[in-house]
């Protein structure tokens, strides 16, 4: 996303409009396109937005829309100044969309049809307002693919792997200090209670919202793209680490309090407190990779 | 093209109509049972019903089947094995990935094997041996669309893309046929596929063609 003064590169085309002029000259044509668009997702987006209201594991999808929505607003004064200039090559890309959608329509894949939106989006700037626009929308666009639920099929592929090691992590550290702990898969028998290392500790749960959330952080923080790549990965050892801390001290409550305090700081509290711990470490992260070397284009600032 | 040229946004509607037209125009049927699984054969062979499971409302609302068979059987030396059938007329099969594997169960092999059926057909289907603790279980399992079978979800996906887009129909089965074991694995083998080769006829009877 470096695009700089917006008249540099649309000098090949000959006129130069800017996207508001487009808009409310080519006002009926863009509503006839949305009114296809609304017929496309009327069935598809209520149906994800039933999906972050009813799963835990994707309730971060109301976030992110409005998270987009503000990379968007900042972005307004270079949008609507953005020189307008039509790119054929966003018919393909709109062809892929539509294809997207009819075969994950056919398969009944939600995923492919949830994300062939994104695509259509794109390849609609492109077709109508050209590369400029794209350049500046691109982000905020491209961030929506958080708000999809991931598919079922690599969600486990992930997860499964991750409740492992937090088990084994946990268990490892709780043998340690003294703890008198079975493991049994991702089942951790504690003397008077047993804990399953569920879907939410994991990990996985957070780790989706703080990758989006390491996104947007990167986003706006004055970094470099390497640092900014690095800060975005950190989420993933962050929402394990945090995870691992969360079946530990639940661990020593049971130990050293009683399973009954282990069982509310389980299932309560503790799922929005490791978010909290989680966040602050990725803040942290943000914060000394600014201190380092990091920041060398200041107008990279959004 | 210049800025307020028409053209880009009549050949948007020209790529996009057909799409809206395709989503609410193509319709899968539900496709009914051939016969209900009541119908069953409680005794087959030397294969008798030794008890039946019916699932809680939280577990099929997981699995929504549009009819479903959850039974025990033993067999002639006294093994026992449990049969699960799951028909879903409008697709949406859940894979036992989703399920098995985060509930302690762990995964310690998967072969993808074909088997021939008494008529010659094959069967393509996974066998898988997962533990819990010192309880082991082997598993045969394998996806079924019309008189195709499939051994893993993306394969199904494909033929469901197929079906649909070719008879407008997306209706699929699954089999599980599974035996808990604590050593014998061979045994344990023996018991699934000997089940199998007895059932297999049978159970081809209540997949819609």
């Amino acid at each position: 996303m470096r695009s700089r003064t917006p008249d540099t590169a649309a000098a090949g085309s000959l006129a130069y409009a800017s996207l508001a002029q487009v808009v409310s000259r080519r006002l009926p044509e863009l509503c006839l396109v949305l009114a296809l668009l609304v017929a496309l997702y009327a069935g598809i987006i209520p149906e994800m937005v039933r999906e972050w209201s009813q799963n835990e594991n994707n309730s971060h999808g109301f976030i992110i829309p409005l998270i987009a929505a503000y990379f968007l607003w900042q972005r307004r004064g270079r949008l609507l100044d953005a020189p307008v200039a039509p790119n054929a090559a966003g018919l393909l890309v709109l062809v892929l969309g539509g294809l997207m959608l009819s075969l994950g329509y056919l398969a009944t894949e939600y995923f492919t049809m949830r994300a062939s939106l994104i695509v259509i989006l794109a390849g609609l700037t492109l077709a109508l307002f050209g590369t400029q626009t794209f350049r500046v929308v691109a982000f905020p666009l491209f961030f929506l693919v958080f708000m999809i639920p991931i598919p079922m099929v690599i969600y486990n592929a992930v997860a499964f792997p991750l409740k492992l090691l937090v088990s084994n992590v946990s268990v490892w550290v709780l043998k340690a200090v003294g703890v008198v702990v079975l493991r049994e898969g991702n089942i951790i028998m504690l003397p008077d209670m047993v804990l399953e290392v569920a879907d939410a500790c994991s990990g996985i749960r957070s780790l989706v919202s703080l990758l989006a959330l390491g996104v947007a952080y990167a986003a706006v923080l004055p970094l470099r793209a390497g640092h900014r790549i690095a800060l975005v990965l950190s989420a993933i050892p962050i929402a394990i680490v945090a995870n691992i801390i969360r079946v530990i001290v639940t661990g020593l409550l049971v130990e050293y309090v009683s399973p009954d305090a282990a069982r509310g700081f389980f299932h309560e509290f503790a799922g929005m407190a490791v978010f909290a711990f989680a966040l602050a470490l990725l803040l942290a992260a943000g914060a000394l990779l600014c201190k380092t070397r990091g920041h060398s284009i200041p107008e990279g600032t959004q | 093209m210049t800025a307020f040229s028409r053209r880009p946004y009549l050949l948007s509607v020209l790529v996009l109509l057909p799409v809206v037209l395709f989503i609410h125009l193509h319709e899968n049927v539900a496709v009914p049972q051939v016969r209900s699984f009541d119908e069953f054969p409680a005794s087959l062979g030397d294969w008798r019903q030794a008890g039946s499971e019916t699932f809680s409302a939280e577990t099929l609302d997981i699995l929504h089947p549009t009819a479903y068979l959850s039974r025990f059987y033993v067999g002639p030396n006294g093994e026992r094995v449990h049969l699960y059938l799951g028909y879903h007329g409008k697709g949406g099969i859940h894979s036992p990935r989703n399920c098995l594997l985060g509930s302690g169960w762990f995964q310690e092999s998967r072969t993808e094997k074909t088997v021939n059926n008494i008529d010659g057909s094959p069967i393509h289907l996974v066998e898988t041996v997962l533990s819990k603790g010192n309880v082991r279980m082997l598993m045969l399992y394998w996806f079924q669309m019309r008189d195709k079978t499939m051994q893993s979800e993306y394969a199904l996906k494909i033929q469901e893309i197929i079906n649909s887009a070719l008879y407008s129909r997306r209706d699929e089965s699954f089999v599980r046929i599974s035996v808990e074991f604590l050593d014998d694995a061979e045994g344990a083998q023996k018991a699934a596929y000997g089940f199998l080769k007895a059932f297999q006829p049978v159970t081809k009877m209540f997949v819609p063609r």
